[in-house]
């Protein structure tokens, strides 16, 4: 069965492009550029993984992690963040949080993360 | 005693008083002399009647008399004269010695009054004539003793005025640690509601970053100042400036003997907060450019990969210069990240045991496009023994070799070479960048690695860089416990080397 991913990349060309890239490797893919979007979305959906940037439009992306974890019908989904923000201290929050991985944007290529992506869903 | 007083010595009223009693003697002499030859005449003429013997008698009655009169006059006289003179000794004495006593007192204005001619006249004046003397030469060592005062206040003024309006604090010791002066800047930096200024309450109010007592008697001891750039204290950041004063004591100049310390305060606090927002921004703006460059580097690679198969050369290399010039962005923007963490004391290594040989030849790989761009052999000579693994964190070092890499490859002519090898020296793998590139002057290789730093004539010969990829490998390193350093020669090349502790 098709894996469905929600990507939450407040960025229109990185989100178009990953888009595109995880589409093409066969996953279903929902995207949205401000945090309260994609809660909303979460609200409707079911999804197997979420995909989220740290610095949004409208909020900080470990708060939307927050209120998944928080919320007992998604608390289960893996979240993976997405970002270019390489601080340790935001490193271990997001862990701390309940991030199952930290991937920085600059540092690899959209293959890069379809292979993450892959793992994580195994 | 007027008369006694008028004659003028007292040699002479000595002499007068022997005199008069000798001529009373001897009128009494003469006297009995003239009677006695009267009276033997008397007795010589014949025949002795009852007057004669009445005669007789009477003379010797008068003899009597007369001897009486006499003695008593020498004893009545010489007694007035021991008197008068006593009375003069002692009154001259005690004159002359209450004289004395009082000038003695520091009255030099006292001059004796005693009016007589004899000796203690004399005394007397010359004692005076003396004290007038020293009298004038005393106001005269007093003036100039004022002089001296007023100009050595005025320069102390002078020299206070201008402590005291010095932004810095200025702290005097002496060389046991006391105070002995300080400016009010010293408060200004201490701020309110503070203790008595003593170097035991600095010293509490620094030991949190410092041991003030301990630097004082080290700059004392080794006769050196001592500069502390950045401490902490309070809710401050101050820079300190620890000098022995040194003093050759006979001529009053500077040097060889301490004598105490002088300890200069800066506040820093404004300087390292404008600093630190200047390295904030510099951060977001990097961060800001992460961004875009990230679409740039992933749609390129994506565009590459989906049609490498349909693009002609010609495109291809347009494509692969793209490529190249977004790694140097990264590069570029990833130094400025860097340099804001390093200054803030941000930076920090998340070591894991690592394959050097394998990491070095991944490094290389990411280069070498770059290498073959610009017509250069880019080698990796790979050990013959197998190296111990290093204990690293792999982004850092990472970054710390490809700013070698990416210099030895801007500073290298076309058609040169780049080599990089690695060995095992004691506990330390030590890896080299060795390049044929243009060189660097041998005086520019001491400050090669501080940050801004560019080899004056770069900016000629028209190659960029922003003088931190050095500045940055060297922190990187000594991050991991390591050291970066660098040898070269105009116009052979540099070889560029790092030390890593092994893991083991």
């Amino acid at each position: 069965m098709q894996k469905k991913i929600l990507l939450i990349e407040d960025d229109d060309l990185i989100r178009d492009l990953y888009k595109t890239e995880l589409e093409t490797a066969g996953y279903s893919i929902d995207g949205y550029a401000t945090g309260k979007e994609g809660l909303d979305a979460l609200g409707k959906n079911s999804y197997d993984l979420v995909l989220l940037d740290i610095m949004l439009m409208d909020t900080n992306g470990l708060i939307v992690l927050k209120a998944i974890k928080a919320n007992d019908a998604t608390k289960d989904i893996r979240v993976i963040m997405l970002t270019n923000l390489g601080q340790d201290k935001i490193i271990k929050s997001a862990f701390e949080l309940g991030a199952e991985g930290y991937l920085m944007k600059l540092h690899m290529t959209p293959e890069d993360l379809v292979k993450e992506v892959k793992n994580a869903l195994q | 005693m007027p008369i006694l007083k008028s004659l003028n010595s007292f040699r002479a009223k000595l002499i007068v008083g022997l005199i008069v009693p000798v001529i009373i003697i001897f009128g009494f002499d003469f006297y009995i002399f003239t009677q006695g030859r009267q009276l033997e005449a008397l007795l010589r003429t014949a025949p002795i009647t009852q007057d004669k013997i009445l005669t007789l008698e009477k003379g010797m009655q008068n003899f009597s008399h007369v001897s009486f009169f006499f003695l008593s006059l020498v004893i009545i006289f010489n007694l007035g004269i021991v008197i008068a003179l006593v009375v003069i000794l002692t009154f001259s004495l005690r004159t002359i010695l209450s004289g004395i006593k009082k000038i003695e007192e520091g009255d030099l204005s006292f001059r004796i009054v005693l009016n007589s001619q004899d000796e203690f006249g004399t005394i007397a004046q010359f004692l005076n004539t003396a004290t007038a003397k020293v009298e004038v030469i005393q106001k005269s060592i007093e003036q100039k003793v004022e002089q001296r005062t007023e100009q050595l206040m005025q320069e102390q003024a002078r020299f206070k005025a201008s402590v005291d309006s010095l932004s810095l604090g200025f702290i005097m010791t002496d060389d046991q640690d006391k105070v002995v002066t300080f400016n009010p800047a010293v408060e200004k930096i201490r701020g309110p509601d503070n203790r008595e200024l003593t170097i035991h309450q600095l010293a509490q109010e620094f030991r949190e970053s410092l041991d003030l007592h301990q630097l004082l008697h080290k700059s004392r001891y080794e006769k050196k100042i001592i500069n502390i750039n950045e401490a902490s204290y309070k809710d401050k950041a101050v820079r300190l400036l620890i000098a022995p004063i040194l003093i050759h004591a006979e001529k009053g100049v500077v040097g060889e003997e301490v004598i105490g310390s002088v300890v200069l305060l800066e506040d820093k606090t404004e300087e390292k907060q404008l600093e630190k927002m200047k390295l904030d921004f510099v951060a977001m703006a990097a961060h800001e450019l992460r961004t875009p460059i990230t679409a740039i580097k992933g749609y390129l690679f994506v565009f590459i990969r989906d049609y490498k198969t349909i693009l002609n050369t010609e495109q291809t290399n347009i494509l692969d210069k793209i490529s190249i010039a977004t790694t140097r962005l990264i590069l570029l923007v990833e130094n400025l990240l860097n340099v804001a963490m390093i200054e803030k004391g941000t930076l920090r290594i998340k070591p894991e045991v690592v394959d050097w040989t394998e990491y070095i030849r991944g490094i290389i790989s990411e280069m070498s496009d770059k290498a073959k761009q610009k017509q250069l052999n880019l080698i990796f000579t790979v050990p013959k023994v197998n190296l111990p693994k290093v204990l690293v964190d792999k982004t850092r070092i990472g970054e710390a070799l490809t700013n070698l890499l990416f210099n030895a490859v801007t500073y290298t002519p076309a058609k040169g070479r780049i080599t990089v090898w690695a060995e095992i020296k004691g506990r330390e793998v030590i890896t080299h960048v060795v390049d044929t590139g243009i060189g660097i002057p041998k005086e520019a290789l001491p400050k090669l690695f501080t940050k801004f730093f560019r080899v004056s004539g770069s900016l000629e010969v028209g190659i960029k860089g922003t003088g931190l990829g050095l500045y940055i490998a060297k922190s990187i390193v000594e991050a991991h416990r390591g050291r970066i350093w660098a040898e070269s020669e105009v116009g052979k090349g540099s070889i560029f080397s790092f030390s890593l502790p092994t893991s083991g």
